[in-house]
């Protein structure tokens, strides 16, 4: 499966060059917690009514997270047409859209955790074990996001603007996955383990649907031609 | 050492016929025809603005021509052709080192790592391949780009300004990588202004006249094939 093969090759080399500017992770994280403190210094010691305004939190932040990523990434694509470069050298350039879901779900995930962990330390939250569904969930919800992000980064790549474009274009194609994270979130922070898969049923769904029509319109969408 | 491992790919010929490319208002090339096959080494010369880069992109498939088109022929007919370009961008990821950007290009070319190596050993750039990309002197990248363009073992070598930015050691390590490219089947085109250097390595030389329509015409062979 060549095409995995270099899909793997182009996630690592997205992951070396987030790893090593930092930039958009650093500016996500720190949006994460500047939220995380407003909201807990406004609603104060309301245990109840931070649990549930916890998962809307951590999605905005994710949300900004998934925008910034992307941009960022797609940037460096861009820089010397290093894009151009890839374009030549792939049998299959769908492997650079599996490649960019992949890096984007591992970033995304990694960073819905560590903003997890961020708001169970400044909202107080008191977890039940069930919470570990959690780790589950960051990831397919990843995986969604990153489907949809990187779907939307292909259609906007040759446009002026796009850093603009971006977020106009991916917010509210974004929304179904946004309502489905944070209604998961909120049954498994709150126990309510029986209403989740519903929500992941949904997610799985967009998921799919995200992925398949990046695999079909991804060649031709991104063409630099 | 070889530069370039003998073409494994096919015998080929291009034919670009009655291309031509306007952006907006301008015309970049008018009517363009040119015939080549591999074991050449042609130099398209012609003033600033004159449409080389945009040629070269045509060629390569990175820009739609506006009328006319590229045609390719194989033999055996139907083979995949693989086409390496520098173009005025390097192509490389300023984040990665200069190892990481050839090697990665390698990878994506089912080619040994070790021959990326070689490659930079052999252009001069060994001592930087440890060193972002980012922080290089143009006539580094542009030997790191020549580098990991020849790594994927290009059926095609299309090379903008091959001598620019570098000094006159670097320009005659370059002139004989290329030669050497040409001298294992490869057909190389390259776009120069070094009137000198592109007559003692070019087996023809056609060059793009100004003004709003442009032609190549043929100029009598400086080397005989």
């Amino acid at each position: 499966m060549s095409i995995l093969q270099d899909a793997l090759l182009l996630a690592r080399k997205d992951l070396l060059i987030e790893i090593r500017a930092r930039q958009a992770a650093a500016s996500a994280m720190a949006l994460a917690i500047i939220a995380l403190v407003l909201v807990g210094l406004a609603v104060g010691p309301q245990p109840d009514r931070l649990r549930a305004l916890a998962p809307a939190l951590v999605w905005i932040a994710l949300l900004y997270a998934a925008i910034a990523v992307a941009e960022r990434l797609e940037r460096t694509d861009r820089s010397d047409d290093a894009f151009g470069g890839l374009w030549l050298v792939l049998e299959d350039r769908r492997s650079i859209y599996i490649g960019r879901v992949l890096s984007l779900s591992i970033a995304l995930g990694l960073l819905q955790l560590a903003i997890w962990a961020v708001a169970v330390l400044l909202l107080d939250l008191r977890l039940k074990p069930e919470a570990m569904a959690l780790v589950p969930l960051a990831g397919l919800t990843a995986v969604t996001a990153a489907s949809a992000v990187a779907l939307v980064l292909a259609l906007v790549s040759d446009v002026g603007h796009r850093p603009l474009l971006l977020p106009v274009a991916l917010l509210p194609l974004l929304v179904p996955t946004f309502l489905a994270g944070v209604q998961a979130s909120a049954a498994v922070l709150d126990g309510r383990a029986g209403e989740a898969p519903g929500w992941v049923v949904a997610l799985l769904i967009e998921a799919a649907l995200f992925a398949g029509l990046g695999l079909l319109t991804f060649e031709t969408a991104a063409s630099p031609a | 050492m070889n530069t370039s491992a003998p073409a494994t790919g096919p015998s080929l010929s291009l034919h670009v016929a009655g291309v031509t490319k306007v952006f907006g208002g301008t015309v970049a090339l008018w009517d363009v025809d040119l015939r080549c096959r591999s074991g050449e080494l042609i130099a398209i010369r012609g003033a600033n603005g004159s449409g080389k880069t945009t040629l070269l992109a045509i060629i390569a498939g990175l820009v739609s021509p506006s009328r006319g088109r590229v045609d390719w022929a194989t033999t055996p007919p139907g083979l995949p052709i693989r086409i390496g370009l520098l173009g005025h961008a390097t192509h490389l990821f300023d984040h990665l080192t200069p190892v990481e950007n050839v090697v990665l290009a390698a990878r994506l070319a089912r080619r040994d790592a070790s021959t990326a190596l070689a490659l930079l050993e052999l252009l001069g750039v060994a001592e930087f391949s440890g060193r972002r990309t980012g922080t290089l002197s143009t006539g580094i990248r542009r030997r790191v780009g020549l580098a990991r363009a020849l790594a994927t073992n290009p059926d095609v070598l299309l090379v903008d300004e091959p001598f620019a930015g570098l000094d006159q050691p670097a320009a005659e390590l370059v002139a004989g990588v290329l030669a050497d490219a040409r001298e294992h089947g490869r057909l190389v085109v390259i776009a120069t202004h070094d009137d000198a250097r592109s007559r003692s390595m070019a087996t023809r030389t056609e060059v793009l006249h100004e003004g709003s329509v442009r032609r190549l015409t043929v100029v009598p062979d400086a080397v005989a094939l």
